[in-house]
C-alpha cells in the first residue's frame, strides 16, 4: 500500500544559526503585490513624517557665561573640546566631563590696531588675524610675518583652507571677498557682491569650494576657480546670515542667521533641509 | 587745611588749563567783551573744579571701545590716543574730609543709642476719673477681667496654672486638629457650593432622596413617634402641593417648554419629570404601615385623573409599554412583567413622532376614553374596599388582572388598526411607529392574532384580506380609513413597477446580486415563540423601510458611468457656423459639416476596472507623486522605456528580498558616531600636492600620476 506523506526538507524552512532571522516563505509574484507605486509613496511619506516626529535635535545647553557669547571655536581633533568667548572678556573651555574658565594666557601680543577676526593654519604653527589688514603671524614672534591688504577698508573675518592650506579667504566691509596665497604673501582674487559678507567657510571635502554668508539673507557657494558666478545660491533665511560652518562630510553646512534660526543646507540644493530655533 | 591746599593747587592748575583750552572751546569773541567774558569764564571753571572735588556729579568717562575719537561704521581708524585727560578724574584717590564730619558722627551715635522708656505709674492708669470709668472698673474687677491689656488675663493665668505641660500640649494639639478639620470642612463646603453642573445636582438629589428614605425606614423601626412626625411632614408637603399646584406644568416655564416639547426630547422629559414630581408629592398615604412599605417599594399606588395639560405629555419612556419602540421592546416587556400593578397611563398623542400620526391620534382618543371609563369604575370599587393588606393585595391582583385584560384588549384594537393600515400602506409610506410592538404577555393573545402561512405579496391579496374582515373595529371612522387607502394606493402603484424595473435591471446585469427585500411583507409580530427574533427582525425591517429610497447599487453604477465618461478623452468639435451656409442664432451647421470637422478622440487604453463591476479605479495622475518624479530623461538613457524599466522595480521589502532591499537602500554616506572625519587630503584622491611655490593653484593635472606620486600615496595609506 502506498501512503502519501508530506515530506519537507528542513533546510528550506529552518534557519541555519540562532543568530539568523527566521525564514519567512514569501512569494514575490508581482500580481500578489499590486499597487506598488502608491504603496511605496505612502510608506516613504510615513517614514519621513515619523522621522520628523521622533527627531530630537537639541542635545544640551552649555551654561556658565554671564554675558553674551560672542565667539566659538572647535578643536579639530577632539570632539569634546569647545572654546567660547563672551562679551565681558571671559573665556571658557568646555571639555567633557568638566568645564571651567581658562586661567591665564600663555602669551600676550599687543597690537596697534583692533583685531576683528582670527584663524589658525590647519597644519603649521601659523595663524592669521584681520582688522585693518590681514596679518600672518608665527606663534613665537610678536610681530606678523607678513601683512596683506587689497583696498582700504576693514576686514571682518578670515579663514584658512583646510585642504590647500596655504590659501585663505577674507571678508571685507566693502562687500568683497578676497582670497590670499600665503606662500606668495599676496592677495589672489577678489569678488564683489551686492551686500557685505559676514563670514566664509571652506568645504573640507572640496578643495576650492567655499560658502559665504551674506547680509542679503542668502548664502553663496563659490568655486575659487570661477568666481564670476556662484555654484549655488542658498535662499531660505529671512534675515542677515551671520555665520556658516561645514559638516566634516562636506555634504552639508549649517548657517546661523540674525532671524534667530539655524538652518542646515545641502551643498547641492538651494533650499534648507532643516531649521532649528529656540524660544 | 588739606582741603584748602588742594583747592589752591587746583586753582593754579585750572588757570593754567584755561589758557590752553580757550582757543578751542570758545568761539572767537569781540575784543570789547574779552575782558568781561574772561573773568566769567575763569569763575565758571573755578566752580566746576571745586564741585568736582566733592566726589559726586563727576563727569562720566567716555568708554574706550575703539580707542579713537572718530568712530565710523566703515573703517577702523588707527589713530589711537589723542584724547585729553580730565584732571578731576585723577584726583579721586585724594579724599578730603568735610567740616561737617564731626556733626555727622554725633548724629549716627545718637541714632544708634536706644531711648530709655520710663515705666508709667500703675496708679495713674487705674485711677477712675469719672463715674463711668468707676463703674467699668468695678465690673472688670468683679469678673476678674484685666483693666489694662496684659499678655495673660487672670483667667488664662489660672487655667495655665491648672494644666501641666503635657496636658497643655495635648489640649493644644486637640485644638489644632479641630481647627484643621474645621478649615477642611469649610474649604469643602465652599467648593461644593460653587458647583453648578446640573448632572451633579441631579445625582446628589437622587442620592439624598435614597438616604432620606433609608433613614425614615430605620426611624420607623427605632422610634415610631419620630416616624409619625416625619409622616406629618410629608402630609404637609402634600397639602402644599395640592394647594399651590406648583408642579402642574401651568407656569411660564412649562408653557415655553410645551412649545419646544414637540421637537425636543429633553424638553419633553423635563415636563414629564415635573409632572412625576407632582404625582409623587400628591400621592395619598395609606393609613396602615404596610401600605407605607408598599409605598416605599412601588412608586405609584393610585393615579389621579390627568388634567388637560397632561395631554401634552410625551412619553418616550414611562409606563406605556405598548407605545414604546420595537428596539426597547424587550426591556419594556420585562419591566411590565415585573410590575404588573403599574397602571399604564392613557395613551398620549405622539404628535412629535410624525405628522402622519394625526390619523392615529383620532383613533387613539376613542380608545383612551374607553379606558378611562373603565378605570374610573375600578377606582370607585377600590375606594370602597378596605385598605388592609390582604384586601389590598387582592385588589392589586384584581387590578392587575383587570389591567392586563384591558391592556390586551387595547393592544388588540391597536394591532388591528395597525394591521389594517399596514395592509393599505406600502413600505414606502410613513412608518407607523406607534403600536408596532405590543407586549404580548399572555398566551391568550395567540388566538386573537392574525397568522397566515403565506405572505401578502400583491395588492390584490391585500384587498382580499381586508374583505375577510379580520376583526375590524367598527368604531373606527371608516371614511378616514378609506381616505388613507386612496392615498396610499397611488403611491403603492407607482412604487411597485419601479421596484420591478429595478429588479429587472439588476437581473440583466447579472453581476450584482441583491437579496431583494420583500418590501411588502407585513410587520406584524407573529407568534410568541419568536419573541427574541421579533425585535431584531423589526429593527431590520425598520431600517429597510427607512432606507428604502436609497438604492446603493444603482447609485454606484451611476457614479461609475460618470467616472468613465469623465475620463474618456473628449472629441474636438471645430465646426464654425457660416462658411458656405447660413449661420445665425438658432441655426446649427449641417450634419455633413459637423461630421467633417469633428475630430474624434482615439480611444485610450482599456480601463483597469473594466472587468470589475463593483470597483472604480481612479486612473488620474497624482500630482504629489509626480512632483517627485523625473521630468527630463536622465543622461545615460536614450529612450524613456529604458528608464522606466529601471525605475519600475519597487524598492520596498514587500517586493524584494531582505538583502536586495538593504543593498538598494544603502545611504550614500555612512558615518560612525564619534569618529572624527578629517578634511580630505590631495594625495588620497590622486592629486599631486605641489610643494613648489611658483606653481599656482590652477596648474594641476589630476589625471596623470607619476611613479613618485604613487609611491607617496602608498606611504600615506600605510601611515
Amino acid at each position: 500500500m502506498k501512503v502519501k506523506m508530506l515530506s519537507r526538507n528542513p533546510d528550506n524552512y529552518v534557519r541555519e544559526t540562532k543568530l539568523d532571522l527566521q525564514r519567512v516563505p514569501r512569494n514575490y509574484d508581482p500580481t500578489l503585490h499590486p499597487f506598488e507605486v502608491p504603496r511605496e509613496y505612502v510608506r516613504a511619506l510615513n517614514a519621513t513624517k515619523l522621522e520628523r516626529v521622533f527627531a530630537k535635535p537639541f542635545l544640551a545647553s552649555l551654561d556658565g557665561h554671564r554675558d553674551g557669547v560672542n565667539c566659538l571655536a572647535k578643536h579639530p581633533k577632539s570632539l569634546a573640546t569647545v572654546l567660547s568667548g563672551a562679551c565681558d572678556g571671559e573665556q571658557w573651555k568646555m571639555d567633557a566631563p568638566a568645564y571651567g574658565e581658562e586661567e591665564e594666557p600663555l602669551h600676550t601680543i599687543l597690537g596697534k590696531t583692533v583685531y576683528t577676526g582670527i584663524d589658525h593654519h590647519w597644519k603649521e604653527a601659523v595663524f592669521a588675524t584681520c582688522g585693518q589688514q590681514v596679518d600672518i603671524w608665527d606663534e613665537q614672534r610678536t610681530s606678523p610675518i607678513c601683512s596683506m591688504t587689497w583696498g582700504f577698508d576693514s576686514i571682518s573675518s578670515v579663514k584658512f583652507n583646510p585642504i590647500e592650506t596655504f590659501l585663505l579667504g577674507s571678508c571685507a566691509s566693502d562687500r568683497n571677498i578676497v582670497l590670499y596665497d600665503m606662500r606668495q604673501s599676496t592677495p589672489l582674487k577678489k569678488v564683489i557682491l551686492d551686500m557685505r559678507t559676514n563670514t566664509i567657510c571652506w568645504n573640507p571635502m572640496e578643495a576650492f569650494i567655499f560658502t559665504a554668508a551674506n547680509e542679503d539673507y542668502n548664502l553663496y557657494t563659490f568655486d575659487m576657480c570661477a568666481l564670476d558666478t556662484p555654484v549655488m545660491v542658498h535662499m531660505d533665511h529671512v534675515s542677515a546670515v551671520l555665520d556658516v560652518d561645514y559638516s566634516p562630510t562636506g555634504k552639508e553646512f549649517v548657517s546661523a542667521s540674525f532671524d534667530k534660526s539655524i538652518r542646515i543646507f545641502p551643498v547641492d540644493k538651494s533650499r534648507s533641509r532643516e531649521v532649528y530655533h529656540t524660544k | 587745611m588739606s582741603a584748602n591746599r588742594a583747592a589752591e593747587s587746583l586753582l593754579a592748575l585750572s588757570q593754567h588749563e584755561e589758557l590752553v583750552d580757550l582757543p578751542e572751546d570758545y568761539p572767537l569773541s569781540a575784543s570789547e567783551d574779552e575782558g568781561d567774558s574772561d573773568g566769567e569764564r575763569k569763575h565758571q571753571k573755578l566752580l566746576e573744579t571745586i564741585s568736582s572735588l566733592g566726589g559726586k556729579n563727576r563727569r562720566k568717562l567716555a568708554e574706550r571701545s575703539e580707542a579713537s575719537l572718530k568712530v565710523s561704521e566703515f573703517n577702523v581708524s588707527s589713530e589711537g590716543s589723542g584724547e585729553k585727560l580730565v584732571l578731576a578724574d585723577l584726583l579721586e584717590p585724594v579724599k578730603t574730609s568735610s567740616s561737617l564730619a564731626t556733626v555727622k558722627k554725633q548724629l549716627n551715635r545718637v541714632k544708634s543709642k536706644k531711648t530709655v522708656e520710663l515705666p508709667l505709674n500703675k496708679e495713674e492708669v487705674e485711677r477712675a476719673r469719672t463715674p463711668l470709668e468707676q463703674e467699668i472698673f468695678n465690673l472688670l474687677h468683679k469678673n476678674k477681667q484685666p483693666v489694662t491689656d496684659p499678655l495673660l488675663t487672670p483667667v488664662e493665668k489660672a487655667s495655665l496654672r491648672a494644666m501641666s505641660l503635657e496636658e497643655a500640649k495635648m489640649r493644644r494639639a486637640e485644638l489644632q486638629r479641630a481647627r484643621a478639620l474645621q478649615s477642611y470642612y469649610e474649604a469643602r463646603a465652599r467648593r461644593e457650593k460653587k458647583i453648578k453642573s446640573k448632572k451633579y445636582h441631579r445625582v446628589m438629589k437622587k442620592a439624598k432622596a435614597k438616604e432620606a428614605l433609608k433613614e425614615f425606614e430605620q426611624l420607623q423601626k427605632i422610634n415610631p413617634t419620630a416616624a409619625l412626625e416625619e409622616l406629618e411632614k410629608i402630609e404637609k408637603a402634600r397639602m402644599l402641593e395640592r394647594m399651590s399646584l406648583k408642579h402642574q406644568n401651568s407656569g411660564k416655564w412649562a408653557k415655553s417648554k410645551a412649545i419646544m416639547a414637540k421637537y425636543d426630547r429633553e424638553a419633553r422629559q423635563a415636563m414629564q419629570e415635573q409632572l412625576a414630581k407632582n404625582k409623587e408629592l400628591t400621592q395619598k398615604l395609606q393609613v396602615a404601615s404596610e401600605s407605607e412599605e408598599e409605598e416605599g417599594g412601588t412608586e405609584v399606588e393610585e393615579l389621579l385623573v390627568p388634567d388637560a395639560m397632561h395631554e401634552a405629555q410625551m412619553n418616550a419612556d414611562g409606563p406605556n409599554p405598548w407605545m414604546l419602540r420595537s428596539c426597547t421592546s424587550d426591556a419594556q416587556e420585562a419591566e411590565i412583567q415585573e410590575d404588573p400593578e403599574q397602571l399604564p397611563e392613557p395613551l398620549a398623542h405622539n404628535v412629535s413622532e410624525s405628522e402622519g400620526d394625526e390619523r392615529l391620534v383620532a383613533e387613539e382618543e376613542i380608545l383612551l376614553k374607553e379606558f378611562e371609563e373603565k378605570r374610573s369604575l375600578r377606582k370607585r370599587s377600590e375606594l370602597n374596599q378596605d385598605a388592609e393588606s390582604v384586601g389590598s393585595q387582592e385588589t392589586k391582583d384584581s387590578i392587575s388582572r383587570e389591567v392586563l385584560f384591558e391592556l390586551r384588549t387595547l393592544s388588540q384594537k391597536l394591532k388591528e388598526n395597525h394591521q389594517s393600515r399596514k395592509q393599505k400602506a406600502s413600505s414606502v409610506g410613513t412608518v407607523p411607529q406607534v403600536q408596532r410592538e405590543v407586549p404580548a404577555p399572555e398566551e391568550e393573545e395567540e388566538a386573537l392574532l392574525l397568522q397566515r402561512p403565506e405572505r401578502v405579496q400583491t395588492l390584490e391579496e391585500l384587498e382580499e384580506l381586508e374583505k375577510e374582515g379580520c376583526l375590524q373595529n367598527k368604531e373606527l371612522p371608516r371614511p378616514v380609513l378609506e381616505g388613507h387607502r386612496l392615498k396610499k394606493n397611488p403611491n403603492n402603484q407607482t412604487d411597485s413597477p419601479k421596484k420591478k424595473k429595478k429588479e429587472q435591471m439588476i437581473d440583466l446585469q447579472n453581476l450584482l446580486t441583491t437579496k431583494s427585500p420583500s418590501v411588502k411583507s407585513l410587520a406584524v409580530p407573529t407568534t410568541i415563540e419568536e419573541l427574541e427574533g421579533e425585535a431584531e427582525r423589526d429593527q431590520k425591517q425598520m431600517i429597510k423601510e427607512a432606507f428604502a429610497g436609497d438604492d446603493v447599487i444603482r447609485d454606484f453604477l451611476k457614479e461609475k458611468r460618470e467616472a468613465v465618461e469623465a475620463s474618456k478623452p473628449q472629441d474636438v468639435d471645430l465646426t464654425l457656423p457660416g462658411w458656405g451656409e447660413w449661420g445665425g442664432v438658432g441655426l446649427r451647421p449641417s450634419a455633413k459639416k459637423r461630421r467633417r470637422f469633428l475630430i474624434k478622440a482615439p480611444e485610450g487604453p482599456p480601463r483597469k476596472d473594466k472587468n470589475l463591476p463593483n470597483v472604480i479605479i481612479n486612473e488620474k495622475r497624482n500630482i504629489y507623486a509626480a512632483a517627485h518624479q523625473v521630468r527630463v530623461l536622465p543622461y545615460p538613457f536614450t529612450h524613456h522605456r529604458q528608464f522606466e524599466r529601471t525605475i519600475q522595480t519597487p524598492i520596498g521589502s514587500t517586493w524584494n528580498t531582505q538583502r536586495a532591499f538593504q543593498k538598494l537602500t544603502t545611504p550614500k554616506i555612512v558615518t560612525k558616531a564619534g569618529h572624527i572625519i578629517k578634511p580630505i587630503k590631495a594625495e588620497n584622491v590622486g592629486y599631486r600636492s605641489s610643494s613648489r611655490s611658483d606653481l599656482s593653484v590652477l596648474q594641476r593635472n589630476p589625471k596623470r600620476l607619476s611613479a613618485h606620486h604613487k609611491k607617496q600615496l602608498k606611504k600615506n595609506s600605510i601611515d
